[in-house]
């Protein structure tokens, strides 16, 4: 028996290759295998459960063995599904087409079992990879635990920042900046954004009230702290490019378009754009969470914060995708929080005229807001 | 295993190479047989549907799908006859297609005779 047994799917629509594969897989020793004889329902099981690994059939009838790849490529999915595609189709040119919907490797009928172990023993290989993301986000709840009151913060702005990836990806400006790996990556990293709050003494960290000058200059350094935490770890796994992302969010989250932010004082394109992303995502559910020193901002007062911050603190074309997808976001915060915990506009109406003289201000994290929200 | 040992040269199925697939399990080699049984017929009369019907792209689906069934199972054969028909179903002419279609049908009896001394009920498939 495995010890960290996958679950893998088998779609094809040939019952008898399905089922040896199927009970070949369990002499191996994998104990979740499923079957599907048809691509449409194997869909439909790959969105809803948590299949690791799929090997599908690639001839089928109504929707190929390929289609079904490039529709599992073209969804985001928590983790990595590493998809087979099982063929006797063997020219170059099937290869190419198989490889270009993003399959990960290939099988030949019938299968040979050995065949079949080798290229799990691969496929097991890149999924053991993603467990990487159940310690980098260890990490990082570690870090958030020190300043606990704000609930499921990281599991909220890393679904925004990825909702706000993926908007930006189908962009003409960042096409060729985004792509499902970028996805992946800051989905993966941007809960690491303040890992260097670890660094901040207590008395300043859980502070209650407003900083002072003195004190805001030493949280600001938890940037810095983080980025050379990263950087370190960088440096020993040079090839990790999911570090290099996380270094850039926790460096630059607090950088603003327009220059004014910290450490550096980076201004527009010269920020990250991964921080600049995150940024958004942060500030909004920071916005939209209760705190001790304040209520929760509804949605539309935290939507019309970021939509005047647009060029002072906030990449515009960022904004923009906030603004596409700001639906996704309250649908994001309904379900991360068990119930509608955004405050509907009527309810609201204090934190609207707090929001609204803050945004008059024009930075509203100079103005009373405690630095839980600003660093 | 009684299928591996008693097999000759004629055999319609390689049971060894089979029962090397199936890493030395009798029963899922049966198993499988089952399943070939239950298919192979089905797949067999759709094919000559598709061939009568001049639904080219239909035959070649169901063709490459009992060359790959018939592959599983080690019918090698059945396979063999399946490409062809696969492979020529596009530029052939109907006489010649449903004329492979009759020597697949008489390979697979000869399979299912092999089957049926091994007591792998094939009479209703």
């Amino acid at each position: 028996m495995l010890n960290d047994p996958v679950k893998i799917l088998v779609v094809d629509d040939d019952v008898v290759c399905g089922e040896f594969l199927r009970e070949t897989l369990y002499e191996m020793g994998y104990e979740e295998v499923e079957f599907e004889s048809n691509a449409n329902d194997a869909y439909e099981r790959i969105c809803n459960e948590n299949f690791r690994i799929v090997i599908s059939d690639w001839q089928m009838p109504g929707m190929s063995g390929v289609d079904l790849c490039h529709k599992v490529r073209s969804r985001q999915f928590g983790e990595y599904v590493y998809f087979i595609l099982l063929t006797s189709l063997s020219r170059g040119s099937h290869l190419c087409q198989g490889l270009e919907a993003g399959a990960d490797d290939f099988l030949s009928k019938p299968c040979d079992p050995c065949e079949l172990q080798v290229r799990l023993n691969v496929a097991n290989r890149i999924v053991a990879l993603e467990n990487r993301n159940l310690i980098v986000f260890s990490l990082a709840k570690l870090a958030e635990s020190r300043d606990p009151e704000t609930g499921a913060h990281l599991e909220r702005m890393r679904e925004y920042s990825r909702e706000l990836a993926i908007y930006l990806g189908t962009t003409a400006h960042f096409a060729n900046e985004i792509n499902s790996d970028f996805i992946r990556a800051i989905f993966l990293t941007s809960p690491l954004h303040d890992i260097g709050k670890v660094g901040i003494p207590d008395n300043i960290l859980l502070k209650p009230g407003k900083l002072s000058v003195e004190e805001f200059e030493v949280m600001k350094q938890h940037t810095t702290i983080g980025s050379q935490t990263l950087e370190a770890a960088l440096s020993a796994y040079p090839n990790a490019d999911y570090l290099r992302l996380a270094c850039d969010i926790a460096a630059c989250h607090h950088e603003k378009f327009d220059g004014s932010g910290y450490p550096k004082g980076l201004r527009g394109e010269a920020i990250p754009l991964c921080a600049r992303i995150v940024a958004v995502a942060d500030v909004y559910d920071a916005l939209t969470t209760k705190r001790v020193y304040k209520e929760a901002f509804s949605h539309e007062v935290a939507a019309r914060i970021i939509t005047d911050g647009s060029g002072a603190h906030f990449d515009p074309r960022v904004v923009d995708a906030f603004i596409a997808k700001q639906h996704d976001f309250e649908e994001i915060k309904r379900r991360l929080d068990g119930d509608p915990s955004i405050p509907a506009q009527a309810e609201s109406q204090k934190s609207a005229m707090i929001a609204s003289a803050l945004a008059s201000a024009g930075d509203h994290t100079q103005l009373g807001f405690n630095q839980s929200q600003t660093c | 295993m009684a299928t591996a040992t008693a097999l000759n040269h004629s055999s319609p199925i390689e049971c060894n190479e089979l029962l090397e697939r199936c890493l030395g399990n009798e029963t899922l080699v049966l198993r499988v047989l089952k399943k070939f049984v239950d298919q192979v017929g089905t797949d067999l009369d759709l094919l000559v549907s598709a061939i009568a019907g001049r639904d080219v792209t239909e035959s070649i689906r169901l063709a490459h799908k009992v060359r790959g069934t018939s592959l599983s199972v080690s019918a090698l054969e059945m396979s063999k006859i399946a490409h062809d028909i696969e492979l020529r179903a596009e530029t052939a002419n109907e006489a010649d297609l449903l004329k492979l279609t009759v020597n697949l049908a008489k390979e697979r009896s000869r399979v299912f005779d092999f089957l049926d001394t091994f007591c792998i009920a094939t009479k209703d498939a």
